[in-house]
């Protein structure tokens, strides 16, 4: 009778260090060592389970670096050397301990040993550990799972993208080799960032581990602490690490290994023997190096150590073996009457611990699964998938950050020794996403120069290096890894943006780090995901919104439009129902969209409300008809409030779907809820908030604010920005170059006039302006309800004379105003997106926002634009004067922003992230 | 081209602020402003660091200076530590006009510090979270709360980082 589980998960990694420009590298033994002491007596243990029937259940993770270094042909060939150099060693240190039979009796055990690890590795696997693992796994003892493409410190990777290509590439690697998907991830150092399940979810991973904290202060609690795993809003499951069984065999004063009997790792022949006896072992150079050899025990606490005994030594690996399983079987009785199913104890641990640090560990692996199946009932091995399956997680659970790394958290990986790293790091990753966003479909060697740069950044994030750092040994082998991965790719970049690559060092590069043969470097683009979601999918869709083009009211009609036609590129059918317009027909096919327009007759209402009625009965009767003609459509997707009655009983009437946008609220445009036609329309938002599978919204701010308002669930929102059309910004699009104030520099504003908009802001700060600049002037281009107070402000600040109210411009005019502003400046106290402000960067323009709304998600400060505090004439006059004072740095700014609007903002994406939503709803 | 010897370059002449989470009581940034920016300041009295601290749930309106450091010259980076958990930072670099006005010239995104103990609101299901750790010791059991335990165990691959 099974009391609890215990669920044994190693993790085999090793940083990736293959160096072919030397004939011996003293970093590569690292893996050799492994090898001979590690995986190829783990691989003896489970052969040996097998053959003599003892069922077992094992977890190993084997990390990508690992798996590309095992599979590494000079890698083998190398390992072959290196211990058939050992082999000899061993001939000789039988020889030369004849005369002591403590020692002799040793050296015989490890020439033994070795020939054991040369039958397995060259005669049984040909050098192919790999082959190994496979026959193991399927055996059905062993879960085989992986880790991130080079154990990159997630929480520490900035953005979203590279945090994504660690995961994808890893996955990618281990599905190569093993054929199937890793049912698991082993974060690196199980370092968990809020968001990551997400990523691991995309990859078709079930699960992953935290350290024991990381599961204990998840929200809510977990009722059975570590004992179970929990679900996370993505559906991927966590384990918590059981930090007793960790103690036990971690802790180096209490634990297992620190034993008496067991072998001393620290006394080795390497350091000991005459060089010249040893120069043929020793590593380039002569440098004294660990040989494999030791002869002692850890005796106790001092210097004096007594020679080892194997026999004693096994007996205590037997001894502790039992020792853990009563341990467990205390641990689960206890737990258990508490729980609705048995305790699970996850016991996660380094693999190199077994056999490497720990020599005995091998034998203690060994020991337990035996006892384990002979000699009691009360626990049972088993993976985290088949807990998983037996007993589905409690959840949904917020999980914090955290890593198993010391103090819990990051420190380990970001502290004085190595904070240096992050400025490099986060750049590459910026710079390798703008490139990957840049080139779609480069070929030949654009792709191999994108590819490349992608595996010196992916090299460059292992978390082995800011962790060597951190411990004081090999500093300086990890801080010219980090300098060569990084400056590689920064040579890359800078080839790759000017087009002009170089094919003599790509060449070199590839040669030197052929790690990730398969990478592709879209995985880094922002639209990576967007694109795999949407390929070969097709969501016939009803759009409905009040204005579409030609009637344009506000930004609605064109982000409508302008989203319809990207979608019906990407070949989506698109029906938008919507308002008549004069001189235009009911139904028209523009662009590649269907526009059904409600008959003109039907609105016929004078009171607001009753029109919106009227409006919404027409568009229930086109679906009707739509429908009935046999369009599959397969979803509705309705913009603000107006249109939400028609939504919900085409829902109602046809089974389908709803995704609703909110581009803005009747709340945020008055400040509050004032009055009883304000009420109702907060009512109509909230009522299709509530109807809407998944609603949409602009900016961050927005989000907040719907989130907030009408109480919805954060995972039901989606933003998704409005994009640019930057064809529709004219031929002087893009970069300028004649920010030089002069004389007289211009200062532009455009939208409509009406308070929240903020162009009394800007009246006031144009009095301190021209105090600095006497020849600067103000165009305000739209029109509105405030614009007679706009002018009697400017009277009384005494600026009239240089205030330029335009009216109405068209885009013609847009264009040319915005090509000859010295800086745009939209001073809004609300903005729920700030589209025109968008315009304004990518038309060149250096622009100056309020810190509100939106705006936040489109300016970041000092880097592509200003953003002043709403209402802050004061501030906003000082950014005007600086951007006119700095025409260099008003440049730089722009070219950044241009830059963001060219890839962020790009109507093409933002279709294809619209139809991922849509997907989900139709799931 | 001697691939090997490459190396990162000082700078990379742009403007950027990053911070970043360290532990629950500490958060770390980090800047680089571009020769342009440095030109803009050459009559400008220093450089100041701001430490902001906002409610998460509320998003940065509700903000508070928590911290303003006047920076040493040459400075690159900068280590906030005291700080509460589970809040939301971010910090602002910026120089003072005569009238002592901050004036941000870079203001980071901002980030949240994780928990340093279990969430006390909310536990699930309703019922009593498993709170004590059986461990066997030389001795005999123990019991142990969980976060004594937490607190003494040596973690990572037996190295205890001091």
């Amino acid at each position: 009778m099974t009391t609890g589980y215990l669920a044994l998960v190693l993790h085999a990694h090793l940083p990736f260090i293959r160096h072919p420009e030397y004939p011996e590298f003293l970093e590569e033994r690292w893996l050799f060592e492994a090898i001979t002491e590690c995986y190829v007596p783990l691989i003896r243990v489970f052969q040996g389970l097998y053959r003599d029937g003892v069922p077992f259940r094992v977890t190993l993770s084997l990390s990508p670096p690992l798996i590309s270094m095992l599979g590494d042909p000079l890698l083998q060939e190398r390992y072959l050397k290196y211990l058939g150099r050992l082999l000899e060693l061993a001939e000789k240190e039988c020889r030369r301990t004849s005369g002591h039979a403590d020692f002799n009796q040793l050296a015989r055990m490890y020439r033994e040993r070795l020939q054991e690890v040369w039958d397995t590795y060259a005669n049984m696997y040909q050098g192919d550990l790999l082959g190994a693992f496979r026959d193991i796994y399927r055996g059905g003892g062993l879960e085989l799972i992986t880790c991130c493409a080079t154990h990159g410190y997630l929480p520490l990777i900035r953005t979203p993208e590279a945090r994504r290509a660690q995961v994808h590439v890893g996955t990618d690697v281990f599905e190569r080799v093993f054929g199937h998907k890793p049912p698991g991830m082993w974060l690196p150092e199980c370092a968990y960032l809020p968001g990551v399940d997400k990523l691991l979810h995309g990859c078709g991973i079930g699960y992953f581990l935290v350290d024991t904290h990381g599961l204990l202060y998840a929200r809510p609690r977990p009722r059975y602490g570590v004992y179970a795993p929990l679900t996370l809003e993505s559906g991927v499951a966590v384990f918590g690490r059981d930090p007793e069984s960790s103690r036990q065999v971690w802790d180096r004063h209490t634990g297992y290994p620190g034993d008496y009997f067991y072998r001393e790792f620290y006394r080795d022949i390497g350091y000991e023997l005459d060089e010249n006896y040893l120069r043929p072992y020793l590593g380039p150079d002569g440098i004294r190096v660990d040989t494999g050899f030791k002869y002692y025990r850890i005796t106790g606490p001092g210097g004096e150590k007594q020679p080892y005994l194997p026999d004693r030594a096994r007996e205590r690996a037997g001894d502790h073996a039992a020792n853990f399983i009563y341990s467990r079987t205390a641990q689960a009785s206890l737990a258990a009457p508490g729980m609705d199913r048995p305790p699970l104890m996850v016991s996660p641990y380094d693999a190199e611990l077994f056999g490497h640090w720990w020599y005995e560990g091998p034998m203690w692996l060994d020991f337990l699964c035996r006892r384990l199946h002979h000699d009691q009932q009360a626990i049972s091995l088993i993976t985290p998938s088949q807990y998983l399956e037996q007993y589905p997680a409690d959840g949904p659970v917020d999980l914090p950050m955290s890593s198993w790394g010391d103090g819990g958290y990051n420190e380990v990986w970001l502290n004085p020794s190595n904070d240096w790293v992050y400025r490099h790091l986060h750049r590459a990753e910026s710079a390798m996403v703008a490139l990957a966003d840049l080139n779609p479909g480069a070929e030949g060697l654009m792709l191999r120069g994108l590819s490349q740069a992608g595996r010196e950044l992916l090299l460059a994030q292992s978390s082995d290096w800011t962790f060597i750092m951190r411990t004081g040994t090999a500093v300086e082998y990890a801080r010219r890894r980090v300098n060569q991965h990084l400056a590689r790719f920064n040579l890359l970049a800078e080839m790759l943006s000017r087009r002009e690559l170089d094919e003599a060092p790509l060449a070199r590069m590839e040669q030197l780090s052929p790690i990730f043969p398969h990478l592709n470097y879209s995985i880094f683009s922002s639209h990576f995901q967007v694109a795999g979601t949407y390929s070969g999918n097709s969501c016939p869709v009803l759009m409905l919104a009040w204005e579409y083009p030609p009637k344009t009211v506000g930004g609605l009609a064109r982000a409508v439009h302008d989203l319809s036609v990207a979608l019906a590129r990407l070949g989506d059918e698109v029906h938008v129902l919507t308002c008549p317009a004069p001189g235009v027909s009911s139904y028209r096919l523009v662009e590649g969209v269907h526009v059904h327009a409600v008959p003109e007759e039907g609105l016929n209402a004078e009171d607001f409300l009753a029109w919106v009625g009227q409006l919404n009965q027409g568009m229930i009767t086109l679906a009707d008809q739509i429908i009935s003609r046999g369009t599959k459509i397969k979803v509705v997707h309705a913009h603000d409030w107006l249109v939400g009655e028609a939504a919900r009983e085409i829902s109602h009437r046809h089974g389908l779907p709803v995704v609703a946008t909110i581009h803005a609220t009747e709340h945020g445009r008055n400040g509050g809820i004032f009055n009883s036609l304000q009420h109702l329309i907060h009512g109509r938002e909230e009522e299709l908030t509530g109807l809407a599978g998944k609603v949409i919204c602009c900016s961050r701010h927005m989000a907040r604010e719907v989130r907030q308002l009408f109480n919805q669930p954060a995972d039901k929102i989606r933003v998704i920005p409005n994009g640019v059309d930057l064809a529709a910004l004219g031929p002087g699009a893009g970069v300028r170059n004649d920010y030089a104030p002069g004389e007289k520099p211009v200062i532009v504003f455009l939208g409509r006039l009406v308070p929240e908009k903020g162009v009394q802001v800007l009246l006031r700060a144009l009095t301190t302006v021209a105090e600095a600049y006497p020849g600067v002037s103000l165009v305000v281009a739209g029109r509105g309800p405030y614009e007679e107070h706009l002018r009697q402000l400017a009277g009384e600040l005494g600026v009239s004379g240089r205030v330029d109210f335009a009216g109405f411009v068209n885009d013609d005019g847009r264009n040319e105003l915005l090509a000859r502003a010295n800086v745009a400046v939209f001073p809004s106290l609300y903005e729920p997106f700030g589209i025109v402000a968008l315009e304004a960067m990518g038309a060149g323009a250096p622009v100056i926002v309020s810190d509100t709304g939106g705006l936040r998600d489109v300016v970041e400060h000092g880097l592509d634009g200003y953003r002043a505090p709403p209402g802050r004439d004061d501030l906003l006059a000082r950014y005007i004067i600086e951007i006119l004072d700095q025409p260099e740095l008003a440049r730089e700014m722009s070219r950044r922003a241009w830059q963001k609007v060219l890839t962020c903002y790009n109507w093409s994406y933002i279709a294809a992230e619209t139809c991922g939503v849509y997907l989900e709803v139709i799931k | 081209m001697l691939l090997n010897e490459l190396r990162v370059p000082q700078y990379y002449n742009e403007n950027v602020l990053i911070m970043l989470v360290q532990k629950p009581d500490a958060v770390f940034a980090y800047w680089e402003l571009s020769g342009h920016q440095w030109n803009a300041l050459r009559n400008k009295d220093g450089l100041y660091l701001r430490l902001y601290s906002c409610q998460a749930e509320n998003g940065p309106d509700l903000v508070e200076v928590l911290e303003e450091v006047k920076l040493p010259v040459n400075c690159k980076n900068w280590y906030f530590n005291g700080l509460a958990p589970v809040l939301e930072y971010y910090t602002e670099l910026g120089w003072k006009t005569t009238d002592n006005l901050f004036m941000p010239i870079l203001r980071s995104d901002p980030v949240v510090t994780p928990p340093n103990r279990p969430d006390v609101k909310s536990l699930q299901g309703g019922k009593p979270a498993i709170k004590t750790i059986v461990l066997s010791e030389p001795g005999g059991r123990v019991t142990l709360p969980v976060a004594t335990v937490l607190e003494s165990m040596v973690c990572y691959m037996g190295i205890k980082v001091v």
